[in-house]
């Protein structure tokens, strides 16, 4: 009796550190990335305290707070709690695990919080993070980062990432970066941004005209079509060496490029043969391969990131639509039958979906489509002419050019067309973005 | 009696005046005006022949001066081919002028997302081809442009489909292609900015720039 006693005592304890084991591993799902309409997760994220500051009445903790709201709200999982409702007394150091009353989190509704703590010493700013689950009173991230003042905002949306890929299980994107063409010199030259607009910087010098940026799949380097020596030729910038090599300088138009999802190759269009087609060039051996042959124009060829199939605009039908066609030049695919003119094709890194321009009623709009061109979907509407869709690296988000304030600006949004928000300055006129792939 | 005196006087009046009328166009411009400013936008840059038949349509006063009307209009009908003759050297002159001010010979203009050339443009490319005869050392750039619409990349190509249509219509003519390069701007160099259909056509066009 007494052995059937311990044994079930035992068992129960067995059973008992098991499923608490269980509670305790990260089995939790907090967000499911692909359900239609997950619930926004509501998070509590009070200022961040300056620890110490070398600049009395510094900006700099209001500014990373905004940093890592806006990224944390624009991902659209979040609904951020207002401050007016939180009872946590901000006069106390509440930091740790230990330290933190979750209940002062839960009872306003609270399932998450974070913590920060920064520090500027001179130049250099040191940014203490902390995510906490208030339901599990639970610590789940910790984070400390250092840098310089301009890498700041950096920072900041490193956190953000790393709050995501817990939450949800997939990378973010909240550090990548935008390229874009821009007047703001009084020339059309080549800038880079941080994918929220900040963090300008010039790319191309040469006050020439300067197009289409295309980032290599690696991050590393640029390619772009630049009148710089007369004719629209074709050049790979390395971001970090400043070494540039002109890829192809053929008789006519060498434009429209993209790198293969492998890096080893660009599709691109050439009119050497007396007439716009596709070609593909072998980076190393600079040998083209020509991809297609008709009488209409073919331009604007995007990659599947299996590096299997091209999408690209043909106006072989009469007017311009997209088309797929294999990497070898066979199966050639018809995939747009409605609206004046479609163009610029973007295929979507997560394989799954095609983002287009549509003109309809005199405007163009951002659509978008499965693979096999079923399922169109108009993106935006009422909005001037937007143009030239460009994915970021997870498949989320969609940057396009848009007319829609006066005067062309960049513009980001989800993929279904929520949150549309211009990233770029007023006034001057921007187009062609192009989104990074993740930052290493 | 007065009415007959009338008539004589004006009658002569009329003649003097067909007589003087029958020089260069800018005498007739200012007698003309001198005699009733409604006939402004009739009055062309063209010598004028007032023919005897006018003096048929002469009995009344007031129709005296639709009468005038109408002689002109004749006038001008039979004079057509005195007037060709004498406005063509002044085309020419129009196009050496315009390369001598802005380098360029007449542009000619295209319709939304065509290549092809219009028949209301043929003429500016015969007018173009017979200037580049008439000068054989010229050399010239033919740019390919397009409006603001569409994919920029696109464009780039239809420009230089643009480009090289236009080339060939004056190979065609009869210029010989080593004089002609063409190259595409697409719609990265606008003629202008608005977003309207007035200057998107004006944006749609090939250029004949003559090469330093």
């Amino acid at each position: 009796m007494r052995q059937i006693l311990i044994l079930t005592i035992l068992v129960t304890i067995l059973a008992a550190t098991i499923i608490g084991t269980a509670n305790h591993s990260h089995a939790k799902i907090y967000i499911d990335i692909n359900s239609p309409s997950s619930r926004r997760l509501p998070i509590a994220i009070p200022d961040f305290k300056m620890l110490e500051d070398s600049e009395p009445r510094g900006q700099i903790a209001a500014v990373l707070y905004d940093v890592l709201a806006q990224d944390l709200t624009y991902s659209g999982f979040f609904d951020i709690l207002d401050k007016k409702s939180y009872i946590e007394d901000p006069k106390q150091i509440r930091f740790t695990e230990r330290e933190i009353n979750f209940k002062d989190w839960s009872v306003i509704g609270a399932d998450l919080l974070i913590k920060g703590g920064v520090s500027l010493k001179e130049n250099e700013v040191t940014a203490e993070m902390r995510l906490f689950d208030v339901v599990l009173q639970k610590t789940l991230i910790i984070r400390r980062y250092t840098g310089k003042k301009v890498d700041a905002r950096r920072m900041m949306h490193k956190f953000a990432n790393e709050v995501i890929e817990l939450l949800t299980g997939e990378r973010g994107i909240f550090d990548t970066r935008m390229f874009f063409v821009s007047e703001a010199s009084g020339n059309k030259e080549i800038y880079v941004s941080d994918y929220d607009g900040h963090n300008v910087k010039q790319i191309t010098h040469n006050k020439s005209i300067n197009i289409s940026p295309q980032w290599s799949p690696d991050g590393k380097s640029i390619l772009y079509t630049s009148y710089k020596e007369g004719q629209p030729y074709l050049y790979i910038f390395e971001l970090y060496t400043g070494k540039e090599t002109r890829i192809s300088n053929y008789a006519g138009i060498n434009i429209g490029a993209r790198w293969s999802p492998t890096g080893r190759e660009i599709a691109l269009t050439l009119s050497k043969d007396g007439n716009p087609e596709l070609y593909i060039l072998d980076i190393e051996s600079k040998e083209v391969k020509r991809l297609t042959n008709n009488s209409g124009i073919d331009v604007s060829p995007a990659w599947a990131p299996d590096g299997k199939k091209i999408a690209f605009v043909s106006d072989i039908a009469g007017n311009p639509n997209i088309y797929v066609i294999d990497s070898d030049g066979a199966n050639l695919k018809r995939l747009t039958f409605e609206g004046k003119y479609n163009a610029s094709p973007a295929w979507s890194p997560k394989g799954d979906k095609i983002s287009f321009a549509r003109l309809n009623n005199g405007t163009f709009d951002i659509w978008v489509m499965n693979t096999d061109g079923s399922q169109q979907t108009q993106l935006t509407s009422d909005s001037g002419n937007n143009e030239n869709p460009s994915w970021s690296a997870n498949g989320r988000y969609i940057a396009f050019s848009s007319t829609r304030g006066g005067g062309s600006q960049i513009y980001i949004m989800r993929s279904d067309g929520i949150n549309q928000k211009k990233i770029t300055k007023e006034g001057i006129n921007q187009r062609n973005p192009s989104w990074s792939p993740f930052q290493r | 009696m007065n009415k007959n005196r009338l008539f004589v006087v004006i009658g002569a009046l009329f003649l003097a005046l067909s007589i003087a009328s029958y020089g260069c166009a800018k005498k007739v411009v200012k007698e003309e005006e001198g005699m009733g400013a409604a006939k402004k936008e009739e009055i062309k840059a063209e010598p004028k022949r007032v023919e005897p038949a006018v003096e048929k349509k002469a009995p009344k006063e007031e129709p005296m001066m639709e009468a005038k009307v109408e002689a002109k209009v004749e006038a001008e009908a039979k004079a057509e081919a005195k007037a060709e003759k004498m406005a063509k050297p002044e085309t020419k002159d129009e196009l050496s002028a315009l390369v001598e001010k802005e380098g360029k010979l007449f542009s000619i203009y295209f319709d939304f997302d065509k290549f092809s050339i219009r028949d209301d443009m043929k003429p500016v490319l015969e007018k173009d081809a017979e200037w580049l005869k008439k000068n054989p050392a010229v050399k010239i750039k033919i740019e390919g442009h397009c409006d603001e619409r569409g994919s920029d990349e696109y464009n780039l190509a239809l420009g230089d489909r643009r480009a090289n249509s236009a080339k060939k219509y004056l190979v065609n003519l009869g210029i010989d292609s080593n004089r002609i390069s063409a190259i595409s701007y697409g719609e990265e160099r606008p003629a202008c900015r608005e977003s309207n259909e007035s200057c998107w056509s004006k944006n749609r066009r090939s250029e004949f720039v003559v090469a330093k």
